[in-house]
């Protein structure tokens, strides 16, 4: 595996130019597309997190129907600290319906005395225990820490709910999403030309450049056009609602598409055992390599090292596999 | 009393807006299920089904050295940035993906070697040197990520001093 080292040296580069509370900003360098895109997708979609997905109603008497509130509860966002590694899925717990390690209890109830009275997330309350101090708190970004508002209620109404908050992935719906928005942004100057401007007189006048711009230069128009030009430098904006710091989103997408690969690689050194495709190729390695053996390396460099060999030596018989002794023969494609 | 009028009403709204509907447009011949049957669970597009395995890999018998690998419950996330450092891995002469359809959570990957490593060991080499680059970045952006904290406090000491 030494090739992937003259490859890309380094690996990637990263430049972090604004961190705010819920905001990070970021420059992702020697990178190609298909691996930035893989980060702001995964970001979006796959990065668990905390919301109410059952709602329990004692009662309510206001004006908005069940259906309506618990829809509106749902997007509420909740802390989420450290919900990838603390919580369960419900679906994969142990336990019969719910527990502390896959679910967080609310409660909310409200009656209005006088007047008109607004429920705020604020008035969630995590009954029962959870897995850490923090997790399933609404998230309050207002001075008032009153967070967003539930609903309205005229005198004598009342609501009283008892709110669960499961773990789940945008993937399954976008109330569990961790981000407003990912802003991302490749060759400012269009200098790869990935983007064909329309125009009236003169596409450089009508389009001004985004600020990004002043972060790499734009080509000499005299120059030619070169044609195997990759984008290999990528603007990152990413923008939390508040359930997760903007650093742990990133690691945790990191972490997401890590195991997408470690699954790959697991399920494609480890099928031999099933007997699947492959026949006595995969004979070749059962032994040498123990499906379960494979974990997601957390220091990388120094897990590889020790992996890479086992595989070499499992793998450095493939040449009489069937992929080498086809008919076409193994020697005509020896290079 | 007061609730019997009301229901009476109810039943006669319903009646008359039944009976415009006949007039107005088709009459659906059976009520609706609360629940329409039709509609997938959400699981579907992210568990594996019982049974169901992660990679199906199917060697392409036309052609030495090549398979196709049939992942399921992924999308583009995984098999664009496979793909992409599949071309750049040695001994690989092709490698494409395709989603064969939007509703089905299930990309296909095609590989072709020169025959020293088989298209599974591409994959399994792509897929760990991309965890070594996520590992790289991850701690590259934990170091800078902190500097820039670091950098943005000393800044706001400072503009607490001046002020």
């Amino acid at each position: 595996m030494d090739y992937e080292m003259d490859l890309e040296p380094t690996g990637p580069q990263v430049t972090v130019r604004e961190a705010e509370p819920y905001r990070v900003d970021f420059r992702l360098t020697a990178v190609d597309l298909a691996f930035a895109n893989s980060l702001r997708r995964t970001i979006l979609a796959e990065v668990p997190t905390l919301a109410l997905d059952l709602i329990e109603i004692e009662s309510n008497t206001s004006v908005l129907p069940d259906e309506f509130l618990a829809h509106r509860l749902g997007m509420i966002p909740l802390n989420s600290y450290n919900c990838d590694q603390d919580l369960d899925y419900t679906r994969d717990c142990d336990c019969e319906d719910h527990c502390v390690r896959c679910s967080v209890t609310l409660s909310l109830h409200a009656r209005c005395g006088s007047g008109i009275m607004s429920v705020y997330a604020r008035d969630l309350i995590v009954v029962g225990e959870r897995i850490n101090d923090k997790i399933g708190d609404p998230v309050t970004t207002d001075p008032e820490n009153k967070g967003p508002l539930i609903c309205k209620l005229r005198k004598g109404q009342e609501i009283k709910m008892t709110c669960l908050a499961k773990k789940g992935t945008a993937k399954e719906h976008a109330k569990w999403a961790p981000t407003a928005a990912v802003g991302f942004e490749y060759d400012p100057n269009n200098n790869l030309r990935h983007v064909d401007y329309w125009y009236e007189q003169d596409a450089a006048k009508e389009w001004p450049v985004s600020e990004n711009a002043a972060w790499e230069p734009a080509a000499n128009p005299d120059q030619p056009f070169d044609y195997d030009a990759e984008p290999n430098c990528f603007y990152f904006d990413v923008e939390s609602i508040g359930n997760l710091e903007p650093d742990m989103i990133i690691q945790q997408g990191i972490v997401s598409l890590q195991r997408k690969l470690a699954t790959t690689v697991s399920v494609l050194l480890g099928e031999g055992e099933d007997g699947h495709a492959g026949g006595a190729e995969d004979a070749e390695m059962m032994g040498a390599n123990d499906p379960d053996a494979y974990e997601p390396p957390e220091g990388i460099d120094g897990n590889m090292t020790a992996y890479g060999n086992g595989a070499a030596s499992a793998w450095g018989a493939s040449a009489q596999t069937p992929y080498g002794a086809t008919p076409y023969g193994q020697s005509s494609y020896g290079f | 009393m007061p609730q019997r009028p009301a229901i009476i009403t109810a039943t006669a709204a319903i009646a008359r807006e039944r009976a415009g509907r006949i007039g107005s447009g088709p009459h659906p011949r059976h009520p609706r299920p609360a629940v329409p049957d039709d509609v997938p669970d959400v699981y579907e597009a992210i568990l594996l089904a019982p049974g169901e395995s992660k990679i199906d890999v199917e060697v392409d018998t036309r052609l030495p050295s090549a398979a196709i690998f049939t992942f399921h419950k992924e999308d583009h996330t995984l098999g664009n940035m496979l793909r992409h450092r599949l071309l750049k891995t040695a001994h690989v002469i092709f490698a494409a993906y395709r989603v064969p359809h939007p509703l089905t959570p299930e990309f296909q990957l095609r590989i072709q070697t020169d025959g020293d490593i088989t298209p599974r060991q591409a994959v399994v080499n792509a897929s760990e040197a991309l965890i070594k680059d996520l590992g790289i970045l991850s701690r590259e952006f934990t170091k800078e990520y902190e500097l820039r904290k670091a950098a943005n406090a000393a800044n706001q000491q400072q503009q607490n001093i001046a002020e």
